[in-house]
């Protein structure tokens, strides 16, 4: 891999050498404003010769007799190329090109401040990139397309994706960043967002990116912008239908043996269903007469669809942009039906006159979910593979009936998972809608006044049945025979007030630009929950009939207010020299009541070498700096001395803490920007952040009678680089390549940390296999060793004598005496302490590397990939771990090894459920995430009038994927939302990541 | 000018707009803890809580199952709640690290335990403070009753830790928490001392007052002040009889003042309901008949072979190696019926070892369900009563006729065996107090089984811990090294 990128890169530095002989001159001018243009590259092509146009956008240059090509290159322009012909005068207008280094606003940077002058680094990811493969989670599109970000993929229909950006900031309050869609900050994930609508998206990594969001910021912020109808030309509009139809796969299967080491009932050929009895040898060779793999029967290849309308239209005083999107993802899973979604979204903006415009954004979307249980998928690896999932039994409850076995293996907690899906349903619905309005005043050039109220008001009904007649008891809160439900609605409201004033004016070659705001947020949530079991009658499943016992019924309530007030300054010198600075003040509620207010900056510095020196064949060459400083702000029962109520009795919960403040992140970075050779457009970042005053539950005497307070102690710091190279490989009429390439690599560190160390997981059963401890990463694994040197068996006893140890064919430390017999087992290290947990592995990885490349061919032909590389950081299986206590992983079977190892072997390393080093793997992946095709049928060769365009597409996603792991994926992680999922790599049976291969087709009119 | 007073204007507007934002939000779903230690009317709704959590310091899943296990009473071969790893043959020390997978069996009744303490001490500084002098709940003066139960849940409280783990705090409305440290632990047999002192205390109090403590406190139960302070004795019996770790250390219990105390302890067996939140006894599912996994005949613990050779001297100490079904107890004891049910398979692997094999499971709480939600969990049994009160008959050299009736309260009524005259030597009468406590005792509360068994000379096995140390949070806390209990020095 790491040949082939560097080969591409090889191919593109190009030198070269001419001569020349008359001359030729003429003007360059923008195409748009037909304004002339100073400052453009005009290079003869094949020679290092070249001018740059004058003020008036003129140039001269020498040419050879015979003419030769010119190239017209510029920053944010695309650039040109002209065969000089007999002609000495070639006028020129350029037009514009987002792909390059362009004057894009980046939310949340001073004002009058540009990528172009920008002081500090983002990400961003343009529309033409994401509708190449456009995701139904619009997190898809970020992957391996902007440095430092990582998403860990859900793999359910519905779900959302982890996301981090950098390093890790906290220890207890996960990595979601904040999401700002037109807007509106939201809470609860992008996965009810359609890709198609999406104009762009910038990654607000950094601290200083996102120091505007303040308190909140500290893990970065996404933020999305919608389509728009001023995308178009004035007096223009656009219907675009999309339809994309596909099938999912699930490529791969985790290994089972298909054999036991039991003694078998001479009747069945099968050892009995309980009470087996183990071969003396303890050797799992002897296979089960009949062998089914249940995966085969659980995942199912289904067809998803997508289908998408928007209306977009740019009038004088008005433009519009209208859409829906009605989605069905199936998933891989039997008898399930994935997610449907309806989205609809309507963007609207009215210029009541040359300085009033009012822009309204509205969003809606409705979904239902419906996906399996994390049961199904332990029950389908685990249980015996001698089973019929589909025989059927006279049901005990009504003879009459003949239903499937609820309990294939009556010996073991399995349940047969077709029983499962067919019999119990979990249903999730969603509405939600995302409106906003905003107002800007212009009374004058240099001033402007905004305002913007906006809400999100979601809803969310999560429904899980157990029915009447329900034959397993796999469901905590249901019986056998009249079942149960559980009933959980979560309402939120945010609400967004904004008033804005905003300065520029220009003094000579002096630009100020200036920002005072005050932000008012809202947030507030209402859940409630009703658990209910035993059901009266059958086929009413609903809470009304449950009465004994009576229902029991959880609520939460929550709300937070914030208002901030903030200052920007962004100073311009000569459109090179630019300092931006901001300053916020936030006072929020859920700070303790004598820290109700955080303050924190960001000052940023660059300039553009470029400006001042020439330096042959660099077009851009940009210095930065910046300092900020953004918070992560305490959970909402942290400040509170309270007692827990449940069921009206109180319980001592945290004890309060009044001077709770946000986490604070001081992040520093350094950086360059380049665009050399008229081509490529390096990013590079260098960053070192601290992330102080962790907001963390610090144990108390037990005496106290509160478990905990919530303290800010603790330090995190990490360091890191990011480097981004976006270039035009090859650029002419027949053939173009364009790529793009993300590579970050990070190390980060617990530096403080003033409680005793503690173990954290996903949430899961039995998944703390992680360390938090000072000096080392969170991330890092902590588990019983087994030994694989003989030195280690000294460091636990000095005494022993070596000639008692062998290392066996696996390499590992085993008793001389015990090699080959039913009683080998491994050995767990003990060191010099005593200690007998030690660190066994670290999830993070060693780097990441995206590269994505466009392929267009005759210019309607276009071919896309996206590669992402993920080097080192490890995974914990879990859910090998218990397909080793259950005897079904596939190295269990001994068939034919020369070595065989009894299944005491095996159990050892199962380690009753604790960690243990042998389920530690290498996470180390390479796949090939996108694939698409894309042909624009040349419509107007034709003579079709009446379509503007066609194109048809065949896109693959998670088409291939290089690696070691033994599971579905590499890309692993799982829990809830303060859980960092692509730090806390723990694999436990979770709903797999899928393959899927769709087609197209778009018409434009 | 004018334009200049129009953006002043606006600035001054944003600026008073500062301040539209309510910061001071309550947290709805918990009433704020000052509120409640201030406000008569709240303060009385405390006591439930303290009840609460003494309860779940004795029924929940972690300690109790894995003590049991480890005390040969009951054998279980999963790995859940520290069980496999608490009993393993021969015993491993228990794993009291800051990473250990085991922390929970080790600290959930620490914690649980003293969370119920320190509401005795809120409500014992409520009273004694300014903010509340009577406090009146519906017309009727509850005070005394307060002051009653402050006491009760300090001493309680205590009792328990003091059954379970080496050394802690005592903790009432005197002690200066920020004073705790490693200087101010006390032993087992002091945090004793203190249970009774303050158990007595609550005890007095009750009896000198007319009061009812409503079904809220102990759910589902409405207790009369001349009841609860039979409680109150009872429980302060059991932290002096429970306090002994070795045969050798029953010798100096204060056998005259368990006499004392069970003359008036608990006539009635103390039986909360479920609710399905916090009322609930996890550890009677798991140590009794509750279905483990849904497989119907498999259960999470069984009954250890040594209990069950209790009843039939020939039934094997342990299960045959070779795994062969030992067959039925044979038994007069008519609980083999009603409390016990035998099981043909066993579940457990046999990898994990045959040594944790049993035949039989004790179904006697907990036979068909897993929510005790609306059902009466027996948590006290007047039994424990009666039968401490006969063990301190007989070594305080007492009327063993008395004795003799207290044991055939359980023996003949509930076992139908032969009954005691009290002519018995004392060493045959002690066997049959022994025998009763075991069998008919077995899952009442958690802790129980190895506070009980660790009493009897030749039970447990060597190398099996008696008792839990600190948790090694709470060491770390307390800047004390981690130590441990167990394993076969």
């Amino acid at each position: 891999m790491r040949k082939i990128l560097l080969t591409c890169f090889m191919l593109v530095f190009v030198f070269y050498a001419w001569a020349q002989d008359r001359t030729v001159s003429g003007t360059v001018t923008d195409s748009d404003t037909g304004e002339s243009l100073p400052g453009v590259n005009v290079l003869l092509k094949g020679t290092g010769i070249g001018v740059n146009t004058d003020i008036d956008g003129n140039y001269k240059i020498s040419v050879p007799a015979e003419g030769g090509v010119l190239i017209f290159s510029f920053i944010g322009m695309a650039t040109k190329e002209e065969v000089v012909g007999s002609r000495s005068v070639i006028d020129v207008s350029l037009q514009s090109d987002i792909k390059q280094l362009s004057e894009v606003v980046i939310t949340g940077s001073a004002p009058g401040v540009t990528t172009k002058t920008l002081g500090y680094s983002v990400g961003q990811v343009d529309s033409e990139l994401i509708q190449k493969a456009p995701g139904i989670d619009p997190a898809q599109a970020l992957q391996g397309k902007v440095a430092g970000v990582k998403i860990t993929q859900a793999g359910a229909p519905g779900s959302n994706a982890g996301i981090r950006l950098r390093g890790t900031t906290s220890l207890f309050e996960g990595q979601q960043p904040l999401i700002i869609v037109d807007g509106m900050i939201i809470d609860g994930g992008l996965s009810t967002i359609n890709s198609e609508d999406i104009a762009q998206m910038q990654v607000l990594k950094s601290a200083s990116a996102a120091a505007l969001y303040g308190s909140r910021a500290a893990n970065g912020a996404i933020v999305i912008k919608t389509k728009r109808g001023d995308d178009l030309k004035n007096g223009s509009s656009r219907i675009i239908i999309r339809n994309e139809v596909g099938q999912n796969f699930l490529p791969g299967r985790i290994p089972l043996t298909e054999t036991h080491h039991y003694e078998v009932d001479e009747d069945t050929g099968a050892p009995p269903v309980g009470g087996q009895v183990p071969r003396a040898d303890g050797l799992s060779i002897t296979p089960y007469p009949t062998n089914t793999d249940y995966q085969d029967i659980l995942f199912q290849d289904n067809l998803f669809y997508t289908n998408y309308v928007s209306m977009v239209g740019n009038s004088e005083k008005m433009n519009y942009m209208v859409s829906g999107q009605h989605t069905s993802q199936p998933g891989i899973i039997r008898d399930t039906d994935g997610q449907r979604r309806f989205n609809f979204k309507a963007n609207l903006d009215f210029k009541i006159s040359d300085k009033i415009t009012v822009s309204a954004s509205n969003f809606f979307s409705k979904r239902t979910i419906d996906v399996a249980p994390v049961g199904p998928f332990f029950d389908v690896l685990t249980l015996r593979p001698d089973r019929d999932l589909f025989a059927t039994a006279p049901n005990p409850l009504n003879p009459a009936i003949e239903v499937i076995n609820a309990k294939p293996d009556s010996s073991q907690q399995m349940v047969n998972p077709v029983y499962v899906l067919q019999n119990r349903s979990n249903t999730q619905e969603r509405d939600r809608y995302i409106g906003s309005i905003g107002i800007d005043y212009k009374p004058f050039k240099w001033l402007t006044f905004e305002g913007f109220f906006g809400i999100d008001k979601d809803n969310v009904v999560q429904t899980n049945i157990v029915p009447f007649g329900y034959l397993a008891d796999d469901v905590a809160f249901a019986r056998i025979n009249v079942g149960g439900m559980d009933v959980d609605n979560t309402e939120s409201l945010q609400t967004n007030i904004r008033g804005n004033i905003l300065l520029s004016h220009k003094f000579g070659d002096f630009e100020l630009n200036g920002r005072l705001g005050y932000w008012w947020d809202i947030n507030e949530t209402n859940y409630f929950g009703v658990t209910g079991d035993g059901f009266i009658f059958g086929g009413t499943p609903t809470l009304a009939n449950i009465n004994d016992p009576a229902p029991r019924i959880d609520q939460n309530i929550t709300e937070i207010q914030s208002e901030s007030g903030f200052f920007q300054i962004g100073t311009i010198w000569q459109e090179k020299l630019t300092v931006d600075l901001l300053g916020r003040v936030d006072a929020v509620s859920l700070f303790g009541a004598d820290e109700r207010t955080y303050f924190n900056y960001r000052a940023a510095l660059s300039y553009r070498i470029t400006e001042d020196f020439t330096i042959p064949g660099v077009q851009e060459f940009k210095i930065r700096a910046s300092q900020a400083t953004s918070g992560v702000q305490p959970r909402f029962s942290a400040q509170y001395e309270t007692f827990d109520v449940v069921g009206g009795i109180p319980q001592k919960n945290t004890l309060g803490n009044s001077l709770l403040k946000p986490a604070n992140s001081i992040e520093t970075e350094a950086g360059i920007n380049i665009y050399f050779l008229n081509r490529f457009d390096l990013d590079f970042t260098y960053v070192n952040s601290t992330i102080e005053d962790q907001i963390i539950p610090v144990p108390l005497n037990a005496a106290a009678g509160y478990g905990t307070q919530w303290q800010n102690a603790g330090t995190l710091t990490y360091d890191g680089i990011e480097i981004s190279i976006n270039a035009n490989v090859v650029n002419t009429d027949i053939f173009k390549w364009d790529a793009g390439l993300v590579f970050d690599k990070f190390n980060q560190q617990i530096t403080n940390l003033p409680i005793p160390e503690f173990r954290r997981g996903t949430g899961l059963q039995q998944s703390d296999v992680f360390l938090i401890k000072e000096g080392e990463p969170v991330g890092a694994i902590y588990a019983t060793k087994w030994m694989r040197s003989l030195d280690e068996v000294l460091d636990g006893d000095p005494e022993a004598d070596l000639d008692d140890y062998v290392i066996n064919d696996e390499g590992f430390v085993v008793r001389a005496s015990q090699i080959g017999t039913a009683a080998e087992v491994p050995l767990a290290y003990v060191d010099e302490e005593g200690n007998t947990t030690h660190k066994v592995g670290d999830t993070n990885p060693d780097f990441n590397l995206g590269f994505n490349n466009t392929f267009t061919l005759f210019g309607n032909l276009r071919i896309y990939m996206l590669w992402d590389w993920k080097q080192g950081g490890d995974i914990y299986s879990q859910t090998n771990q218990f397909l080793t206590r259950d005897n079904r992983a596939g190295y269990i079977d001994q068939r034919g090894k020369a070595n065989p190892k009894p299944i005491g072997y095996y159990q050892a390393f199962y380690n009753t459920n604790n960690p243990s080093s042998y389920f530690v793997y290498d996470g180390s992946f390479l796949k090939l995430r996108e694939l698409s095709v894309t042909y624009d049928i040349p419509v107007k060769s034709f003579g079709w009038d009446f379509i503007d365009g066609i194109q048809v597409g065949v896109i693959g996603r998670n088409l291939y994927t290089l690696s070691d792991y033994p599971g579905y994926d590499p890309e692993v992680g799982q829990g809830p939302n303060n859980v960092d999922r692509t730090t806390y790599a723990v694999d436990g049976f979770r709903y797999p990541n899928f393959r899927t291969i769709s087609g197209s087709l778009q018409l434009t009119f | 000018m004018k334009l200049i007073n129009r953006i002043f204007i606006f600035l001054i507007l944003s600026l008073v707009a500062f301040g539209c934002a309510d910061l001071e939000i309550e947290n709805l779903n918990n009433p704020n803890s000052s509120d409640v230690l201030a406000n008569p009317t709240d303060l009385a709704g405390l006591p439930a809580g303290g009840f609460a959590d003494w309860h779940l310091g004795k029924a929940t899943v972690n300690t109790g199952v894995a003590m049991s296990c480890n005390a040969d009473v009951l054998t279980c071969s999963w790995g859940n709640f520290g069980i496999r790893n608490f009993s393993w043959q021969p015993p491993l020390p228990i794993d009291n690290s800051l990473t250990s997978n085991d922390a929970a069996a080790i600290e959930t009744a620490w914690n649980q335990f003293y969370s119920s303490n320190s509401i005795g001490v809120d409500i014992e500084s409520a009273l004694s403070g300014e903010d509340v002098s009577e406090v009146i709940v519906d017309g009727v003066d509850v005070t005394e009753m307060l002051r009653s139960i402050a006491y009760w849940l300090e001493g309680a409280s205590t009792a328990h830790l003091s059954m379970l783990y080496d050394r802690g705090f005592t903790v009432d409305a005197e002690t200066d928490l920020t004073t705790l440290s490693a200087e101010t632990l006390v032993d087992y047999s002091a945090m004793a001392e203190f249970a009774v002192a303050k158990l007595e205390e609550a005890a007095s109090i009750a009896d000198a007052n007319d009061f009812t403590l409503p079904d809220t406190y102990i759910n589902g139960v409405e207790i009369s002040s001349t009841d609860f302070a039979k409680l109150a004795r009872t429980i302060a019996a059991q932290a002096l009889v429970l306090n002994a770790r070795t045969p050798e250390e029953v010798a100096t219990t204060d056998w005259n003042k368990v006499l004392e105390l069970t003359a008036g302890g608990i006539d009635y067996d103390l039986a909360p309901i479920g609710d399905g939140n916090l009322w609930y006894d996890d550890n009677k599912l798991v140590s009794g008949g509750a279905l483990a996994n849904g497989v119907v005949g498999n259960t999470w613990a069984r009954v250890d072979m040594k209990l069950l050779n209790l009843m039939d001297p020939d039934y094997p100490t342990s299960y045959p190696a070779d795994a062969s079904n030992p067959g039925m107890v044979n038994t007069e004891d008519e609980r083999i019926e009603t409390d016990f049910i035998y099981r043909e398979q066993v579940y457990y692997p046999q990898d994990r070892g045959v040594y944790r094999f049993s035949n039989y499971v004790h179904n006697r709480y907990a036979s068909d369900f897993t929510a005790w939600t609306g059902r009466p969990m027996p948590a006290l049994l007047k039994a424990e009563n009666d039968l401490m009160r006969a063990e301190a008959l007989i070594r305080t050299g007492g009327s063993k006729t008395e004795a003799a009736a207290l044991i055939n309260n359980t023996r003949v009524d509930r076992g139908g065996l032969a009954p005691l005259t009290g002519s018995e030597s004392d060493a045959v009468m002690l066997d049959a107090v022994k025998y009763e406590k075991m069998i008919e005792l077995l899952n009442t509360w958690g802790g129980r089984e190895l506070a009980e068994a660790r009493r009897w000379p030749g039970y447990m096995r060597d190398g099996a811990f008696r008792q839990l140390p600190i948790p090694a949070a709470e060491l770390v806390l307390l800047d004390i090294p981690i130590y441990t209990f167990g394993g076969s020095e």
